[in-house]
Formats: structure tokens, sequence, C-alpha cells
């Protein structure tokens, strides 16, 4: 189980990991399409008015490729054998975990939970904000890190088996990835949207 | 089939081949020889190695025989040349 869900790239062959990468791409744009959430960023997650299909794809396809351009980078630095299908495989199947958090805004019920806080806050009647919605936020916000968490990991144990990363300079170099990848990402759908 | 130790189990050292015998004419040979390289390995290293020749080299074929993914697969290997790399400068 632990193999499955923090460990998958060390089982399942590159054809099994792309066809599933790709499938939850599509299925992660139309949940995330359907309860209006965007990925606009490598490590962003938000809630918005209104989400199209075709802004949510190209939001996973953009922070899919800037995944994949740093990461290999940094790969082909540590080991010279690296595949790119395996760094692409990586970024596909950690990403599903991101998808699943856009799940939680069924019945739009984080968007009336944030609508709820910032009304009352903005009108400086902080007393009057539900414990509902203060519930509701708290519980997204702690299951969004937990699943951030495993998005990392997913990431990090991706980028170890396809690289054969050991070592300090390797986590720095992957760390020094995700930053730029995060930069790129953010640069590239604020630009076309 | 009974597994040999290469390390000391007291110091951790490399083991060497003190006395080798004929189980036919129990004639006994004592010296000093080291272990060759490929025995020094650890017993789940010797056995991909085994692996690595019965799959004529395919990478692609152990993967599949022992389920897990190619670069996991390469890896090994990888960490394996590593070790050989290591003892032969000893």
């Amino acid at each position: 189980m632990k193999t499955f869900l923090f460990k998958p790239f060390e089982k399942y062959s590159e054809k099994s990991l792309f066809l599933i990468g790709s499938i939850f791409t599509l299925i992660g744009s139309f949940v995330a399409h359907t309860f209006n959430t965007r990925f606009d960023g490598v490590f962003d997650i938000h809630i918005t008015a209104n989400s199209l299909f075709s802004q949510t794809l190209v939001d996973n396809i953009i922070n899919i490729f800037c995944l994949l351009f740093f990461l290999y980078l940094s790969a082909i630095c540590i080991n010279k054998k690296t595949r790119l299908i395996d760094i692409l495989t990586t970024a596909m199947i950690a990403r599903i975990p991101l998808y699943l958090v856009s799940l939680m805004n069924s019945n739009a019920i984080i968007s009336k939970a944030t609508e709820d806080i910032i009304q009352l806050t903005n009108s400086k009647l902080l007393h009057q904000i539900p414990s509902s919605s203060l519930f509701v936020i708290t519980v997204y916000g702690i299951i969004t890190i937990l699943f951030l968490i495993w998005y990392v990991s997913l990431l990090l144990n991706g980028f170890k088996v396809a690289s054969n990363a050991k070592g300090k300079v390797s986590v720095i170099l992957f760390s020094i990835s995700l930053l730029f990848a995060e930069i790129l990402s953010k640069f590239l759908i604020f630009q076309l949207n | 089939m009974k597994k040999l130790p290469v390390k000391c189990p007291s110091c951790e050292k490399q083991l060497v081949v003190s006395q080798l015998s004929c189980p036919n004419c129990e004639t006994n040979i004592s010296g000093n020889y080291s272990l060759p390289i490929l025995l020094q390995l650890s017993s789940e290293d010797q056995d991909f190695i085994f692996d690595f020749i019965l799959s004529s080299g395919s990478l692609k074929k152990i993967a599949l025989k022992i389920g897990k993914s190619y670069p996991t697969v390469r890896n090994k290997l990888d960490d394996i040349i590593e070790k050989i790399s290591d003892l032969q400068k000893i």
C-alpha cells in the first residue's frame, strides 16, 4: 500500500504510469472545472467563481511541462542516463493528490465558507462569522496541506527513482527545480489569462 | 544452501579464504586468498547479476520478472557497478 501511494515509480512500468497519469490529468481538469478550482501554478489550488475546462486543462499541462523541464534539467545533472519519460510520469502521477483536493469544493461548500468569512471580515463583523464556515475552511486547509505533502513526496520519490539521486545535493537541486517550476508556471498561466 | 559469509561478524571487515578442502580426498590447503569481487557482494546483488546474465542483459526482462520498474532495475545495476568499482580500488 505504501508503495502504491508513495512510491509507484519503483514498481509500475512507464507505460502504465503514463496512461494513468494522462487519464487523471483529464479527469482532474474536468473535476477542477466542475468544482470551480484553478491550478494556477505548480503549487497552487484556488477556488474561483468560474473555471472553464479549457483553462483547467491548460493549467495542468503548463504545470506538468514546468515540472518536467526543471526536474529533467536537475536529473540530467545528477545522472545522464535519466529518461524524459520517467520525469514526465513523475510530474503527471504526483499531481493526482491535488486533483483530489478540488473534489472538496462539491456543492461550492468551500466557496460559500470563504465568501462568508471575507464578507464579514471586510464588514468588521468578525464575531458574526459562522463557526461552521471556520470549521470548513480549517478542515480544508489541513487536508490541503496533507495532500500537498503527499504531492511533494511523490515528486521527490519519482525524481529519485528516475535519476538514482542520493544525498543532500540532489535534494537541493530538486528544491531549486520546484522553485523555478513554480515561478515559470505562474508566469505562463498569468500570461495566458 | 548455506550463505557464504563475506564480512566478519565481529568487526565487519572483509573476510578472506584461509582454508580450502577437497571433499573427495580430504586434502586441505591453507593460505590467505582474497574472495573474488563478485563473492564480496551481498547475496541480493549476486542474485541480481545472476538474473541479469540469464535474461541476456535485458533490464526490461528483469523488471518484468521481479515486478519492478525499469529505472528501479537500472538504478540497482548502477549501484552494483559502483560497488564493484569501489571493491576494485581496494
